[in-house]
């Protein structure tokens, strides 16, 4: 359209109408072929796939040879951004034209599509600024092989247009991956919450003021024998059973008006059997403290039940063994003195032997008596020393004597080291330690062997050993040794007379005087007791340092 | 513009003889560029026919005002760097400084200062579009610039009542619009809106001049006008140039609905208004 005269209109004639006519038809063909364009960008989400549809369409409406795309860096300078592919034109030298740095930052400040000259009058560049939330976050560079003063007004107009949607969908895509990492980390918060829920052994059941369920988790479900979690929303009170809705329809009531309420204590049936339960509530408050509903707890007390009946049971148990213990001692007195009297009244050797006999189960009934006296002191926290000073190291002797008699089959060495000191301690109970070690030793040495006893003082502490060769103990058994009537089961020991009280008096004797049992075995390899008192040269002061005596 | 006003309006102008016109050449810009695919070698043709405007296109091109890196030498280049739209502003620009720059009759009224005002107001016009998203920029440039051609009608066409506008607004410390409609029962955005539709400029930019003193009156125009009507007191407390009188009105309540410009975003508009005005002088070269 060459103006003869441009100061003037010209004059429409019918062939100016055709080609007016035929450039408004290919205009609207370039204008659908770009709304097409857009449809697809808007299809997209990741940005690398956005970026490159938008080169590829803006490539398309320009005939453009290769396109470059610049970013921002996280330094604020614009920079070619790799990831799309940069297939910028390649000329003299093999050297792509780059746009010069003032001009990426003139189509950025400016926000608006240019064209920059190239080499030759042939040869120009079209940068289209990418603008997100008003600023030029990206810039398209394409390289034109066409003069730049051939194009269209409307090329540049779609160019700007694909720019603006494809600057839109990259918004969008940001801010839909945004929303779904975001709905994911609030999935997994609840599923975490959920599972906190449900992982209490105690019941949780919200409900709000209106009386419906917010919350319930699967333990309270379960108390209350619900038949399915899904109650969310409902009344509470038809989903209860008769006797536990007045309860908690009460505690409910207590809750909302006073703001808290002493726990209670119903009784829920499940499959014939009834369950304790206590129930407690507190309110449900918003951040304002404005009151939401109330959380009510329920607990199994039937645990609880349980282990209180066990220590009724253990009470009684230890009263009835000290009573009886009394009990039995009066008559077996009775008996031992008769049957002294009978044997200096004993006529024939047959007659004197059977009262021996009798005398000697007597004592066993005595010492089996006595042991079982012991222990339910030390149970009771009742048992009493008799403090007095002396030397340790004389017990030896004495004990090993009373145990040469026990057994002939075995060798029993003593070792006194030199400097066990004089202390206080009783005499009595410490070589009931000594006798207890040194015939355990024996009864679980069936084959013989050698058995040594040995004394010692370790920084200050007195140190007893008791080493033996026989069956051994394993170390599950180890850790119930020291507990009364706790017998080592298995074929070799149920031959083995005895109480199983002896190590647990040698326990309750060694933590009267302070000090501590211990045992170092395994099975056919022998054990090795230890008892470790400390040395004490007075008699603890009453209201002194706690002690069990 | 109501009936009423129409008509006091043509009473006023039926007193001028011989009005301003715009070169031919901007409609056959405007009729070229009708057609979608026409090319910036074509438009730029018609425009370097005419060597004045061709050379002022050039400088302002070149200037700080748009601040391209590198110089831009012909007005193909500056069609395909710029875009169709500015160059044509740009030629419509420096054709009405042509067309008004004839002094005044009153004497009393500053001619240099007034254009400082407008190229302010242009300039202001053109940050707050910006700011609001509008992409046809040059087109607020030239609302501001003209905002207050009515006055130059008054100062070259009707200089006695002119004469007593002015005075009014000396002594009573009053606003030129206020003066005017007592004295003459016109305003200068009466008279500047019938200009520019003489003209046959956009229907958005006559809209914009006719109610930048009242923008609730524009209608479809309404952000346009609101901008034009923002940009005159943000010109006005930069103390950029002078319109004819001290007074800054207040901004109108439809002008702070239509824009939405919140308080917190004043201090940069107002550096970046202070800017852009100083880079825009560059058109105050064609008025001398």
């Amino acid at each position: 359209m060459e103006a003869e005269d441009p100061g003037l209109p010209q004059n429409p004639t019918p062939d100016s109408f055709r080609v007016e006519a035929e450039s408004l038809r290919k205009a609207y063909e370039e204008s659908r072929a770009v709304q097409a364009r857009v449809r697809r960008i808007r299809q997209l989400r990741t940005p690398g796939d956005i970026m490159k549809e938008f080169s590829e369409a803006a490539r398309a409406s320009l005939g453009a040879a290769g396109t470059q795309f610049y970013v921002r860096d996280q330094a604020g300078a614009m920079v070619l951004y790799n990831r799309t592919g940069d297939t910028a034109i390649r000329r003299q030298g093999g050297q792509p034209w780059r746009p010069p740095k003032e001009l990426l930052e003139w189509v950025a400040r400016e926000r608006r599509t240019t064209t920059a000259p190239g080499t030759s009058e042939k040869d120009w560049h079209v940068l289209v600024p990418l603008v997100v939330a008003g600023e030029a976050s990206g810039i398209l560079v394409l390289d034109v092989p066409q003069a730049a003063g051939d194009v269209a007004q409307q090329t540049i107009e779609n160019l700007t247009f694909l720019a603006e949607e494809a600057a839109a969908t990259l918004i969008a895509a940001e801010e839909h991956a945004r929303i779904g990492d975001e709905l994911g980390r609030l999935d997994r918060e609840k599923s975490f919450l959920a599972n906190i829920l449900d992982s209490i052994t105690n019941g949780i059941l919200v409900v709000d003021l209106d009386g419906r369920v917010l919350q319930i988790n699967r333990n309270a479900a379960a108390m209350l024998d619900f038949s399915s979690l899904d109650v969310i929303g409902q009344d509470w009170e038809p989903l209860v059973a008769g006797n536990i809705r007045i309860e908690l329809r009460a505690l409910l009531d207590e809750t909302i008006q006073v703001g808290f309420a002493m726990e209670r204590l119903v009784t829920t049936r499940l499959g014939g059997t009834e369950f304790p339960i206590a129930v407690g509530s507190s309110l449900l408050r918003d951040d304002a403290l404005g009151t939401l509903g109330v959380i009510l707890v329920f607990r199994d007390m039937t645990a609880s039940r349980g282990l209180e009946r066990l220590r009724k049971l253990d009470q009684m148990k230890s009263d009835f063994v000290a009573n009886v213990s009394h009990e039995l001692r009066t008559p077996l007195t009775s008996i031992k003195a008769y049957c002294e009297a009978l044997t200096g009244m004993a006529k024939s050797e047959r007659e004197k032997e059977f009262l021996k006999v009798i005398e000697e189960e007597g004592d066993r009934l005595l010492e089996l008596i006595e042991d079982l006296l012991n222990v339910s002191r030390l149970a009771s926290g009742a048992m009493k020393l008799n403090l007095d000073e002396g030397d340790p190291s004389e017990l030896v002797p004495e004990a090993v004597s009373v145990s040469r008699v026990q057994s002939a089959r075995h060798r029993i060495i003593t070792r006194v080291e030199p400097g066990v000191p004089r202390m206080v301690f009783d005499r009595n109970k410490l070589k009931e330690i000594l006798i207890n070690l040194v015939s355990n030793a024996i009864k679980y040495s069936p084959s013989g062997g050698t058995i040594t006893l040995s004394m010692g003082v370790r920084e200050n502490n007195l140190r007893i050993d008791v080493e033996d060769q026989g069956i051994g103990i394993s170390e599950e058994d180890q850790k119930n040794l020291f507990q009364q009537f706790f017998r080592v089961d298995g074929s070799m020991s149920a031959q083995v007379g005895g109480t199983g009280l002896g190590l647990a008096i040698v326990k309750g004797i060694a933590e009267a005087h302070g000090g501590t049992v211990t045992v170092r075995s395994a099975p056919g390899k022998g054990s090795v007791f230890s008892v470790i008192l400390p040395v004490r040269m007075e008699a603890p002061k009453p209201g002194g340092e706690p002690s069990p005596f | 513009m109501t009936i009423e006003t129409t008509d006091r309006v043509r009473r006023v102008v039926d007193r001028i003889a011989g009005l301003p016109t715009l070169p031919a050449i901007l409609s056959s810009i405007n009729r070229l560029m009708v057609n979608p695919r026409t090319s910036a070698k074509e438009v730029a043709q018609l425009i370097s026919s005419d060597p004045s405007i061709t050379s002022k296109v050039l400088r302002v091109v070149n200037s700080s005002f748009y601040g391209f890196p590198n110089r831009i030498s012909t007005v193909t280049h500056a069609i395909v760097i710029l875009g169709f739209n500015t160059v044509k502003s740009i030629v419509l620009s420096t054709s009405i400084f042509d067309a008004l720059k004839k002094s005044g009759k009153s004497g009393a009224f500053d001619r240099l200062a007034f254009w400082r005002h407008s190229i302010g107001v242009g300039a202001c016009s053109r940050v707050l579009a910006k700011r609001l998203g509008f992409t046809a920029l040059e087109e607020f440039f030239i609302a501001g610039l003209l905002h207050d051609v009515g006055k130059i009608i008054m100062d070259t066409y009707l200089p006695e009542d002119f004469h007593a506008v002015l005075k009014r607004v000396q002594d009573q410390d009053c606003l030129m619009v206020e003066a005017e409609q007592s004295t003459l029962g016109v305003t200068h955005a009466d008279l500047g809106g019938w200009l520019l539709g003489r003209w046959n400029l956009s229907a958005g930019l006559v809209e914009s001049v006719t109610h930048h003193h009242n923008p609730a009156l524009a209608g479809e125009s309404l952000r346009a006008a609101a901008i034009v009507h923002f940009g005159d007191i943000l010109a006005r407390a930069l103390l950029i140039g002078s319109g004819g009188d001290r007074r800054i009105p207040i901004v109108s309540d439809a002008a702070w609905g239509a824009l939405g410009i919140k308080s917190e975003a004043f201090p940069g508009i107002l550096t970046e208004c202070q800017e852009e005005s100083e880079r825009a002088m560059i058109f105050l070269e064609f008025v001398k």
